[in-house]
C-alpha cells in the first residue's frame, strides 16, 4: 500500500529523494524528545514527508523544514510528556495501568525522585509563566521595582568590575605571591616615614639575603625623552638587569640588558612608545633615543602587559650598581623574589642584620651610620605596594553600594508585601483549597525572581555605560584602572547579586504571606494598617532609613573634608595660573649651557608677558602640586664642618616674576634680577621654615647658604618668602625651601633646560592654543607638554577624595530618594487601606489638619526609629573613612545632625503627600467605598 | 461528559481519519486536515492529538510491517472507535442546534 491512499491527500510518492538522509542532529533531537512508544511511528513519518520535500523543494530547504519540524516537534511532546506524568500522578492508581502506552523512561526505582523534580520543574515553570503575565498587567509596579533593582544591581557591578580589574586580578607576573617590595624606615631621623633604600642596600642583600631568590634594583622619574622629531616628558626608569629576571619578563623583540652592557647608554622601550613613536618598525633596534641629554640605544621592546614600577613608564634605561658604591644614596626602590619556601617574616628576619653590616662594608659618614642604626627593613607584597592607598577607599566603595542594593531590597520587598497584602483574600482561599506552604512561597518568590532576573539584566547594562563613565572620573593614579570593563568574574558576581537581591526582597513578603488566616483575611480586609504585616514593613522602613542615614552622613564627611580642602591656604594660588613646558631642541637654538637657556627664557617669557591678558609671567624648574622639588643637603656657615648637622631640604630654580605669578609673598629682602648673569655671588631666596631651620632665632637676610658639595659654593640670602604645600593639599605642615635663581656663579653650575613657565591671566582656561601659537613662532620643533592650570593640578591633587566623595554623594543620594519613596509607598497604601475610618473620624468631626498630623506623625515615628538606628551604624562605619578625612572627625556632630535632620525631613516631605491626600477624603465617599 | 467533549481541533483530526481509507496514519491524515480547511497545521500538534484522542479512547491503534522506503520504521494506524463517533456526532448536534434559525436572520447582516 502507498504511503497515502487513493492519491487524495497529496501528490503521490516521488521517485527521487527516496534515500535522502535527514539531518542528523535535528534527528537525534526528535529521538530524545518523543516518547518511546511513538519514536518510531513519528520518525519514520517524517522521513517520508522529509523525502517528498526533498523531490519537491531540494535537499536544503527540506534540511531547514526537518530542523523545523524536529523542534516543533520535540516543544509539543516534552510538554506533553510533562503533562502526562502529572496525570499520572494525580490519577487513580488503576488508571494508571491501564494506560495504554506506558512511558518506559520514568519507571524504575529512581521514579520517585524522578516525579518529585519532574513536578518540581513543572511547578516553577507554571508559577514563572503566571509571574511573567501578572507582572506585564502591572507595568508601572513592574517599572518601579525592575528599576530600583537595576540602578542598585548596576552599581555593585560597575564598582565590582573596577575592584576586580584593579585589586583581584593577580599581577601579569610569573608566580606574583612571590614578589616582594622592600623599602625602609628610620624611626627618630629626619627622613621620611618610609623611603625608598640606597644601591648599598641592593649590593648587600643580593648577596646575602637567602630568603630571596632574585633581587632587582630600579628607580624612576620624569624627564624630557628626543627621538627623531619627538620630544616629550616621559616616566623613564633605570633599572638593573636583575629586575627583569626576578618578574621574570622578557621582551617581545630585541634583548634585555646583560652584566656585560655599559652602564647607562642602553635600555628596552614600552609596547607605547614603541608604538606612538616608532609605528612598531622592527628597525627600531639599536635607534638611538635622547634621555635628559644622554644617548640611549635601543636594545629591546617590552611586551603591551608590562608595566613596571607604574603604567606609565615608557623607558627602562639599563642601570649597573658596580662598586665602589657611595652609600647613602635613598630613594631606590627593590623589588625581591622569595626563595621557594621562604616569607616575607622570614625574608625581614634577614634583612634587619644585613643593613646593620652596611657601615663596616661600605663606609659613610656619621650621619649615615646613625640613619642605619635606626633602620627598619619594610617587606611587603609587590601587589600590595602596587595598588597601595587606592584599595580601601574602593572597598569603601563596594561597601556602599552593598548598602545601596539592600535599600533597594528592602524598597522592593515593601512594594511585594504592599502586592501580597491586596492578593491577601486570593491567598487564602488558595490555602484553604489545599495548596501547600511551598506552593504558595513558590509562587511568590516567583515574582522577587523574574523582578532581580530583569533587574541584573538592566543593571548589566547600566555597569557596562557606567564603568568607562567610572574610569574616567577616577583618578588616573589608580593602577590598572584603564583596563576595567565588564568580564566574566564581573558577570558571575552579578548573577550572585541577582540571586541575593531575590531572595533579600521575596523571601519575607513570600513566607509571611504563605499561611495567611482565612478567617482573618475575608474578614479583617480593612484593617490592614495595623497588626504584624504593618510591623514588617515599618521594619523596612526603618532599615531603608538607617542604611540611607549612613550612606548620608558618609557622604557629608567626605564633602565637608572637600571643602576644608578648598580653604587649605597652599602659601600660592591657585586661581587664574596657568603653565606648560616646552623642549627646544638644544642644537637648533644654540643652548649649551645656563647663559644661552636663560637667555632664551627671557625672551620667551617677555613674549608671553606681552600677550593679551597676561599680567606676569614666571618660571619655576619644578612646581608644587606636579613634579615637587629636588631634596638635598644644605649647608650654612654654622654646619659648614658638621655633616649630620647639615638638613635635607627642597629646592627649585625660578625665575621671572614666579612669586608673583604664583601669590607666594615676599617676607623680606627682594626677588632675584629680573635677568641674571653668572655672578659671583648669585643669592638665593628661602622659606620661612626653611631659615628657621638653618639659622634658628636669628635673621636670614644676608647669611650664606649653599648645597653640600655643590661647586658653586655659598650664595647670600637676599629674601624671605612663606612656605608652601609642596606635594598635596592634606600635607599637614607646608614645606620648607630654598630658591636658586637660573643661573649660578658660573654657566655650568647649573642650568634650566626645560622649566615650568606659570602665567597670570583671567584666560587660563583658554590661553593654551594661543601659547603654541607663540612656541610655533619661536621655536616651531618644540612641543608643548604638561599644560596644565594650577586649579586643575589642585583639584587633580586631591582626585582620591573627590572621586570617593563624588560616588559616595552619587549613593547617598539614590539611597535617600530611594528611602523616601520606600516611605511615601508604605504611607499612601495605609492611607488608602484607612480611608473608611478616615472618612469615619471625618464623619465624627475630625479636622483635615489633625488627620494630616496624624498621618505625618505616623511616617516620623519609623522614620525616627530609622534615624536613631542610622546614627548609632554611622558611628561604626564612618570609621573606615578616618583616612580620608581631613579637617573633620569622624563623629563630626555638626555633620551627623545636619545629616539626621535632611533625612528625618525628606522622611516628613514623604509622609505629608499620602497625609494630604487622607485629608482631602471624602466622608461619605470613603463610607461607601466598599 | 462535559469534560469529554471535543475540541475543534480534535473533530478535525477524526474527521479526517474518518474521511481516509485504506492505511490512515500521521501523514495522510495531516495532508487531509490542510486540503480540506485550506490551511496549515502545526503537524506535531496533529500527532499529538492523535495521541490524546487514543488515551480517551475514541481511537485505536497499531503498528504495520516496517517498510524499507520509510528507513525500515512502522507506521502507527489509526482508527476512530464507536465512542468517537457519538461523540462527533454530539458535537455537531451541538453545534447545529445553536446555527439553527440564525442563517436567515444573519443574512440580513451587512
Amino acid at each position: 500500500m502507498s504511503g497515502w491512499p487513493g492519491g487524495r491527500g497529496g501528490p503521490g510518492a516521488p521517485a527521487t529523494g527516496g534515500s535522502a538522509v535527514p539531518p542528523e542532529r535535528a534527528r537525534r533531537l526528535l529521538e530524545f524528545a518523543l516518547p518511546a512508544d511513538d519514536r518510531q511511528s513519528v520518525s519514520g513519518d517524517l522521513l517520508e514527508v522529509f523525502r517528498r520535500e526533498c523531490a519537491l523543494r531540494g535537499r536544503a530547504r527540506a534540511g531547514l523544514w526537518y530542523w523545523g519540524q524536529a523542534l516543533s516537534f520535540s516543544g509539543w511532546f516534552l510538554r506533553e510528556r510533562a503533562r502526562e506524568g502529572l496525570e499520572r500522578r494525580r490519577g487513580a492508581t488503576d488508571e494508571l495501568e491501564t494506560v495504554s502506552w506506558p512511558d518506559p523512561p520514568f519507571m524504575g526505582p529512581r521514579r520517585d525522585f524522578r516525579w518529585k523534580v519532574g513536578r518540581m520543574l513543572d511547578g516553577w515553570a507554571r508559577d514563572l509563566s503566571q509571574a511573567v503575565r501578572s507582572l506585564l498587567r502591572a507595568p508601572a509596579f513592574t517599572a518601579i521595582t525592575v528599576g530600583t533593582l537595576a540602578l542598585a544591581i548596576g552599581a555593585n557591578t560597575a564598582i565590582f568590575s573596577v575592584i576586580d580589574t584593579v585589586l583581584l586580578d593577580p599581577l601579569a607576573f610569573d608566580d606574583p605571591d612571590r614578589l616582594v617590595s622592600i623599602s625602609a624606615s628610620a624611626p627618630g631621623s629626619d627622613l621620611p616615614e618610609e623611603f625608598g633604600v640606597g644601591t648599598e642596600f641592593y649590593v648587600q642583600y643580593r648577596e646575602n639575603a637567602s630568603a630571596l631568590e632574585d633581587l632587582g634594583l630600579y628607580n624612576s622619574g620624569q624627564t624630557t625623552v628626543r627621538a627623531d622629531d619627538h620630544v616629550e616628558r616621559l616616566f623613564v626608569s633605570s633599572a638593573s638587569p636583575s629586575l627583569f629576571s626576578t618578574l621574570r619578563v622578557s621582551p617581545i623583540l630585541g634583548r634585555l640588558a646583560t652584566d656585560d652592557d655599559p652602564e647607562g647608554v642602553v635600555g628596552v622601550i614600552s609596547h607605547w612608545l614603541w608604538t606612538e613613536w616608532f609605528g612598531r618598525d622592527p628597525a627600531v633596534l639599536d635607534r638611538s633615543v635622547e634621555v635628559s641629554g644622554n644617548v640611549v640605544t635601543v636594545i629591546g621592546v617590552m611586551g603591551p602587559d608590562f608595566a613596571f614600577p607604574e603604567e606609565r613608564i615608557s623607558l627602562w634605561v639599563h642601570d649597573l650598581p658596580t662598586e665602589p658604591v657611595r652609600p647613602g644614596g635613598f630613594g631606590l626602590g627593590l623589588v625581591g623574589r622569595l626563595a621557594p619556601g621562604s616569607d616575607q617574616e622570614a625574608l625581614l628576619a634577614q634583612l634587619g642584620p644585613l643593613a646593620q653590616r652596611l657601615p663596616e662594608r661600605f663606609g659613610g659618614p656619621p650621619q649615615y651610620r646613625q640613619i642605619i642604626e635606626q633602620h627598619r627593613p619594610i617587606v611587603r607584597s609587590l601587589e600590595e605596594q602596587l595598588v597601595g592607598d587606592i584599595a580601601k577607599p574602593l572597598w569603601i566603595l563596594l561597601g556602599t553600594v552593598g548598602i545601596v542594593l539592600l535599600i533597594a531590597c528592602a524598597n522592593v520587598a515593601n512594594l511585594l508585601i504592599v502586592r501580597a497584602e491586596s492578593r491577601r483574600r486570593d491567598l487564602a482561599v488558595r490555602r484553604a483549597l489545599g495548596a501547600g506552604r511551598g506552593g504558595l512561597i513558590r509562587s511568590q518568590m516567583s515574582e522577587a525572581i523574574l523582578l532581580s532576573l530583569a533587574g541584573g539584566i538592566a543593571g548589566v547594562a547600566i555597569a557596562w555605560i557606567g564603568v568607562p563613565l567610572l574610569v574616567r572620573a577616577a583618578p588616573e593614579s589608580i593602577p590598572r584602572l584603564a583596563s576595567a570593563g565588564l568580564n566574566s568574574m564581573a558577570l558571575l558576581f552579578t548573577a550572585g547579586v541577582v540571586i541575593v537581591a531575590a531572595f533579600a526582597s521575596g523571601l519575607l513578603p513570600a513566607i509571611r504571606f504563605s499561611n495567611p488566616g482565612i478567617a482573618g483575611s475575608l474578614r479583617d480586609s480593612h484593617r490592614v494598617g495595623t497588626g504584624p504585616d504593618h510591623l514588617t514593613r515599618d521594619a523596612l522602613v526603618v532599615v531603608q532609613t538607617a542604611a540611607a542615614l549612613v550612606l548620608l552622613v558618609g557622604s557629608g564627611l567626605l564633602l565637608k573634608s572637600f571643602i576644608e580642602l578648598r580653604r587649605v591656604d597652599a602659601g600660592y594660588d591657585t586661581a587664574d595660573i596657568f603653565t606648560f613646558q616646552t623642549a627646544p631642541d638644544p642644537r637648533a637654538h644654540g643652548l649649551t649651557d645656563a647663559v644661552t637657556l636663560a637667555q632664551f627664557h627671557y625672551d620667551f617669557m617677555d613674549r608671553l608677558a606681552a600677550m593679551p591678558g597676561v599680567e606676569s609671567v614666571g618660571l619655576a624648574n619644578t612646581l608644587p602640586l606636579d613634579e615637587g622639588a629636588g631634596l638635598t643637603q644644605f649647608v650654612t656657615e654654622r654646619t659648614a664642618g658638621d655633616e649630620a648637622g647639615q638638613p635635607l631640604l627642597r629646592f627649585t630654580m625660578v625665575a621671572g616674576d614666579y612669586f608673583q605669578t604664583m601669590g607666594i609673598d615676599l617676607v623680606a629682602g627682594r626677588h632675584f634680577e629680573r635677568r641674571s648673569q653668572p655672578t659671583a655671588d648669585p643669592g638665593v631666596i628661602v622659606s620661612e621654615a626653611a631659615a628657621a631651620i638653618l639659622w634658628p632665632g636669628e635673621q636670614p637676610l644676608g647669611k650664606l647658604v649653599g648645597r653640600a658639595g655643590d661647586p658653586a659654593g655659598m650664595m647670600t640670602v637676599i629674601g624671605v618668602v612663606e612656605d608652601i604645600l609642596l606635594a598635596d593639599f592634606r600635607q599637614e605642615t607646608r614645606d620648607p625651601m630654598i630658591y636658586l635663581p637660573m643661573v649660578g656663579r658660573t654657566a655650568t653650575d647649573w642650568g634650566v633646560g626645560t622649566p615650568a613657565y606659570v602665567m597670570k591671566t583671567p584666560r587660563a582656561e583658554v590661553i593654551a592654543p594661543d601659547v603654541r601659537e607663540v612656541i610655533r613662532e619661536i621655536a616651531p620643533d618644540a612641543p608643548m607638554y604638561r599644560v596644565f592650570t594650577m586649579a586643575g593640578l589642585a583639584a587633580r591633587s586631591v582626585a582620591q577624595l573627590s572621586f570617593t566623595m563624588l560616588t559616595l554623594a552619587i549613593a547617598a543620594g539614590l539611597a535617600l530618594v530611594l528611602g523616601a519613596v520606600g516611605l511615601y509607598g508604605v504611607l499612601s497604601y495605609v492611607v488608602a487601606q484607612r480611608t473608611r475610618e478616615i472618612g469615619i473620624r471625618m464623619a465624627l468631626g475630625a479636622q483635615a489638619t489633625q488627620l494630616r498630623r496624624m498621618v505625618v506623625m505616623q511616617g516620623g515615628r519609623v522614620a525616627l526609629v530609622g534615624v536613631v538606628i542610622g546614627v548609632a551604624g554611622a558611628v561604626l562605619a564612618t570609621r573606615v573613612l578616618d583616612t580620608l578625612l581631613f579637617g573633620v572627625r569622624a563623629m563630626d556632630v555638626v555633620t551627623f545632625t545636619a545629616m539626621s535632620a535632611l533625612m528625618l525631613g525628606v522622611a516628613l516631605l514623604a509622609s505629608y503627600i499620602p497625609a494630604r491626600r487622607a485629608s482631602a477624603v471624602d466622608p461619605m465617599t470613603s463610607l461607601r467605598s466598599d | 461528559m462535559s469534560h469529554l467533549g471535543l475540541g475543534e481541533f480534535e473533530q478535525m483530526v477524526l474527521l479526517a481519519v474518518l474521511r481516509l481509507d485504506g492505511e490512515v496514519y500521521g501523514v495522510p491524515i495531516v495532508d487531509e486536515i490542510e486540503r480540506c480547511t485550506g490551511r496549515k497545521v502545526s503537524r506535531a500538534a496533529v500527532y499529538v492529538t492523535l495521541r490524546r484522542l487514543e488515551k480517551k479512547r475514541l481511537l485505536s491503534s497499531w503498528m504495520s510491517d516496517p517498510s524499507p522506503e520509510r528507513g525500515g520504521k512502522p507506521r502507527r494506524c489509526v482508527r476512530v472507535e464507536r465512542k468517537g463517533v457519538s461523540l462527533l456526532r454530539e458535537s455537531r448536534r451541538a453545534m447545529d442546534g445553536m446555527w439553527d434559525g440564525l442563517d436567515p436572520a444573519l443574512a440580513d447582516l451587512p
